[in-house]
């Protein structure tokens, strides 16, 4: 009866059906089995409004979108180059940084590729640097965003585990920090395989001037960071307020000081940014109703008890999460995967001794990577699109971004303390 | 379409995207003035209420505005291994299927707007919950109708 139910919503998920609705079958079906009243589905999504901690994402999307329809993307690859573009491989750093900040910033990587790729692509060719490299490093470097702050699959992880107890507690800045190592390593490991395979770029002269220039025409966007940073670590403020404050920031400098964005085009900024929101919250609230059946009918501990007899040592319980979440990342959104699988993983990993901070960040890592895993990753089909170039040269061109994240994903798998410093 | 259909169904897009525009503006000042409050030691009892109802709002509201901008987010494999003929059937067929799924979970939420209408249960401040929670109920029955429609209308594009 499981399989025949597993294997339509595996069907309807195939053939197209929206992943709110195969979760909300999912969730229904689960509760039909276990005899409970089906209204508790809506009473699951209801919880949408109880999470304060969900006031954070329309407000930190519209942020995003706000920056997105701005020259904010001109103003900080002009910034990043002025500082970084000295050094050797400079380009490449600013690429790699501008990219990983705007997802950051975004919450998508997709709209990062088109917002900062379509800038940085033919400034690397101009340089010098291989059209392979190049190509692969614009549709790659933008997923590097999504363990940084406030990323949004973060906070959805956040929402997830509050859930489910697994008697291990952790806050939402918290798990910001343990994604900070892990992206350092990252960036550190693609700025030397840059350094090593495009040695005989030349690089640019530091120009006291362009930095000048830079930094005042971003002189409203650069204490961004730093509002963000300071409202969630000061301890003064919740998250959601964090929320409220860096999209009153960003409304008024996009549309009152910098002016891109007039007040008549303000509506439909908004009007897109939360149809993205929500379809990203209805398959919260449907993963929700899921999470509820899950823990009602214990099949995270079945799940463990099955997979337990077979694979007993946490590490090869992580390979095989690992080989998982690539797969999965491939087929689903970040943050589609994330709502739907963290009920049922966490509970399980938590039985094997993994902290839900480490286990966090090697989830997000993992499906960051999923992003552009060939034959289906998104960015993949977005960076084809955009750059006009077939899908086989995208995997190539990908391949090598791939395995270098792949070697740092191992180290920060199977060294929890790159997570867990600071506890 | 008939003239009045199509008429409906723009009052209807654009009675959407102004309760989105509205439901956002009004999440983001209250939110605002709550943080500002808060460090007079003033703040609204029901200010935190109506922002997270807000969130709820715009999440169901949203979803309905997405079918029309095909925004839900599903796996799209299958859009490239078929041919035109076949997969406009298979789409249709999905979008009956979301209906269907969508129109059991309405009419299940129905029970709940009812249980805190009987209740009395308070949602925002004083005001009951049970006004706040039918937008459930409502929105599910407009993506129900919405998907219908997608299922037997030829896409513009």
């Amino acid at each position: 009866m499981t399989w025949i139910a597993i294997a339509l919503l595996t069907a309807l998920a195939f053939i197209g059906v929206p992943l709110f609705a195969v979760v909300l079958a999912g969730a229904m079906l689960g509760f039909i089995a276990s005899g409970v009243d089906l209204s508790v589905v809506a009473l699951e999504v209801y919880r949408i409004a109880d999470t304060p901690l969900l006031v954070s994402l329309p407000l930190f999307t519209f942020a995003g979108y706000l920056m997105t329809a701005s020259n904010s993307a001109q103003r900080l690859m002009a910034l990043t180059s002025a500082l970084f573009g000295w050094m050797p491989a400079g380009l490449a750093i600013v690429g790699f940084v501008a990219c990983a900040v705007f997802t950051a910033l975004t919450g998508a990587s997709g709209v990062t590729i088109v917002a900062i790729g379509a800038l940085l692509f033919p400034m690397l060719v101009k340089a010098g640097y291989n059209g392979r490299f190049s190509l692969g490093m614009v549709t790659t470097s933008g997923s590097l965003g999504v363990l940084i702050v406030p990323s949004v699959p973060l906070i959805l992880y956040g929402v997830i585990a509050q859930q489910i107890d697994v008697g291990v507690s952790f806050t939402i800045p918290q798990l910001f920090l343990a994604g900070m190592v892990p992206v350092l390593l990252m960036l550190l490991a693609l700025i030397v395989y840059t350094m090593w395979s495009q040695r005989g770029v030349e690089r640019t002269a530091f120009s006291f001037h362009a930095v000048k220039v830079a930094f005042w025409d971003a002189r409203y966007e650069i204490p961004l960071p730093f509002v963000i940073l300071g409202a969630i670590y000061s301890g003064f403020f919740a998250i959601s307020e964090a929320a409220a404050i860096t999209a009153l920031y960003v409304l008024i400098v996009e549309v009152f000081l910098y002016r891109e964005v007039s007040l008549r085009q303000l509506p439909s900024v908004i009007r897109e940014s939360m149809v993205m929101v929500g379809s990203i919250i209805l398959i919260l609230g449907a993963a929700l109703a899921l999470t509820g059946y899950f823990v009602d009918a214990q099949i995270p501990q079945y799940l463990f008890e099955f997979i337990h007899e077979r694979v007993s040592n946490p590490i090869v319980f992580l390979i095989l999460l690992n080989l998982l979440l690539l797969v999965l990342g491939a087929f689903l959104d970040v943050f589609s995967a994330t709502v739907i699988m963290v009920p049922l993983i966490l509970p399980i990993a938590a039985q094997y001794g993994i902290h839900p901070l480490h286990l966090g960040v090697i989830f997000i890592a993992n499906l960051q990577i999923g992003y552009f895993t060939p034959p289906i990753g998104m960015n993949l089909f977005i960076a084809s699109y955009r750059f006009e170039r077939p899908l086989l040269e995208l995997y190539r061109a990908c391949l090598p971004f791939m395995i270098v994240l792949l070697i740092v994903l191992l180290l920060i798998t199977y060294i929890p303390s790159l997570s867990l410093w600071f506890l | 379409m008939s003239p009045l259909l199509n008429r409906l169904a723009r009052l209807l897009r654009w009675t959407g995207n102004a309760l989105l525009v509205g439901l956002f503006l009004t999440m983001l000042i209250v939110a605002a003035m709550q943080v500002i409050a808060r460090q007079f030691g003033l703040g609204f009892y029901w200010g935190d209420d109506l922002v997270r109802m807000a969130v709820l709002w715009v999440t169901m509201v949203g979803a309905v505005v997405a079918i029309g901008d095909s925004k839900h987010i599903r796996i799209d494999l299958i859009d490239s291994l078929l041919s035109d003929g076949a997969r406009r059937f298979v789409q249709s067929f999905s979008y009956i299927a979301t209906a269907v799924i969508c129109a059991i979970f309405g009419y299940y939420s129905l029970d709940m707007v009812g249980w805190d209408y009987v209740d009395g249960t308070p949602g925002v401040g004083q005001a009951p919950a049970w006004i706040f929670e039918t937008v459930i109920p409502g929105s599910a029955f407009l993506m129900t109708l919405r998907f219908t429609v997608q299922a037997f209308v030829k896409p513009s594009t």
